[in-house]
């Protein structure tokens, strides 16, 4: 049994070696680069305007912007002498009051329209590519 | 000068150099086609399996950790991409009947097979193999022509240490019998003849 089993996967292994492999036709490498290559040019088309790189950077001037001009006043103010008052929203006694409903409906049109922007975003990519 | 590995093909691709990624398919092109020549069996859409496979790795090139060969990486890619093809086309493979083997009969097949010329060998090998289940034929281009271990061969079949030893076994019987009643009769014939 034992000595059978060899012979056969002997006689397997030079069956397959016999057969070899298959060659596919000549102008295959190239039909794959010009694919590659056209991936290559939807990834840089696909590259935001805006880099990770630069939306952190405005994040951290924000951040300062935010940090220096609420704890150091410079106690002037660049409108000067201008009298703004006669815009303030108190003077038309508005009173806003934002319902609970309001507000959730709010958030979650927020939500869809992110989740939409990437739905978008993923059928562009998949119309381009075809 | 040291030759390069897949590896520092693998990273020029990564750093920009596209170019490099030819020699790569250039080194691979021809396993993979018959990789899935031998799962689908025409070879148009092996080509175009094959070409898919190659495009699928290139864009994912990033996500290869480099913990198994690129070559089994591939394999993986091109196995999965022809099991997707036949299951959007659903063809049925009939299994084979497998009789006994003894150990007399192998050598009369060796014999057969040897009177066999080359082109005819191979073609009739083809034909032999894609009487078998797709899955069969990969496992036995992996183990006798690519000569891998079993435990590389799981990693791009997904099944387990067991099974591939067993499918190996019983796919080595059924493909001795396909081209036993193929090739014995010829032989047989020709040889009476004389």
């Amino acid at each position: 049994m034992e000595a059978e089993n060899k012979k056969l996967d002997q006689f397997t292994k030079e069956v397959i070696q016999d057969a070899g492999l298959s060659s596919p036709s000549v102008d295959f490498l190239a039909n794959v680069m010009a694919e590659v290559s056209k991936e290559e040019s939807l990834v840089k088309a696909q590259n935001p305007l805006i880099t990770k790189v630069g939306w952190m950077i405005i994040a951290s001037l924000f951040a300062v912007f935010t940090f220096v001009l609420t704890r150091f006043s410079l106690g002037f103010s660049i409108l000067g002498d201008w009298d703004l008052s006669s815009l303030m929203i108190e003077k038309y006694e508005m009173n806003v009051d934002i319902p609970i409903t309001y507000a959730y409906c709010f958030f979650f049109l927020l939500v869809f329209v992110i989740i939409q922007i990437n739905f978008i975003k993923k059928y562009f990519y998949r119309s381009l590519k075809n | 000068m040291t030759q390069k590995t897949d590896q520092d093909y693998i990273l020029e691709v990564r750093s920009g150099n596209v170019n490099a990624y030819a020699i790569l398919v250039t080194k691979y092109k021809d396993m993979m086609f018959t990789l899935a020549l031998r799962m689908v069996g025409n070879r148009e859409d092996a080509e175009e399996i094959a070409q898919d496979t190659f495009v699928k790795a290139y864009t994912s090139l990033s996500t290869f950790k480099g913990t198994s060969k690129f070559s089994t990486w591939l394999y993986r890619i091109v196995y999965n991409t022809s099991l997707d093809y036949i299951k959007k086309k659903k063809r049925v493979i009939l299994s084979e009947h497998i009789d006994e083997i003894h150990e007399a009969s192998i050598g009369t097949m060796q014999d057969a097979m040897s009177y066999l010329e080359a082109q005819e060998k191979k073609e009739t090998i083809e034909r032999a193999l894609l009487q078998l289940p797709e899955e069969e034929r990969v496992l036995l281009t992996l183990f006798y022509f690519e000569e891998l271990s079993l435990k590389e061969i799981t990693e791009i079949v997904h099944i387990s240490y067991e099974n591939v030893k067993i499918k190996l076994h019983r796919s080595r019987k059924k493909l001795y019998h396909i081209l036993k009643n193929v090739v014995e009769p010829i032989y047989l014939s020709h040889g009476s003849r004389k």
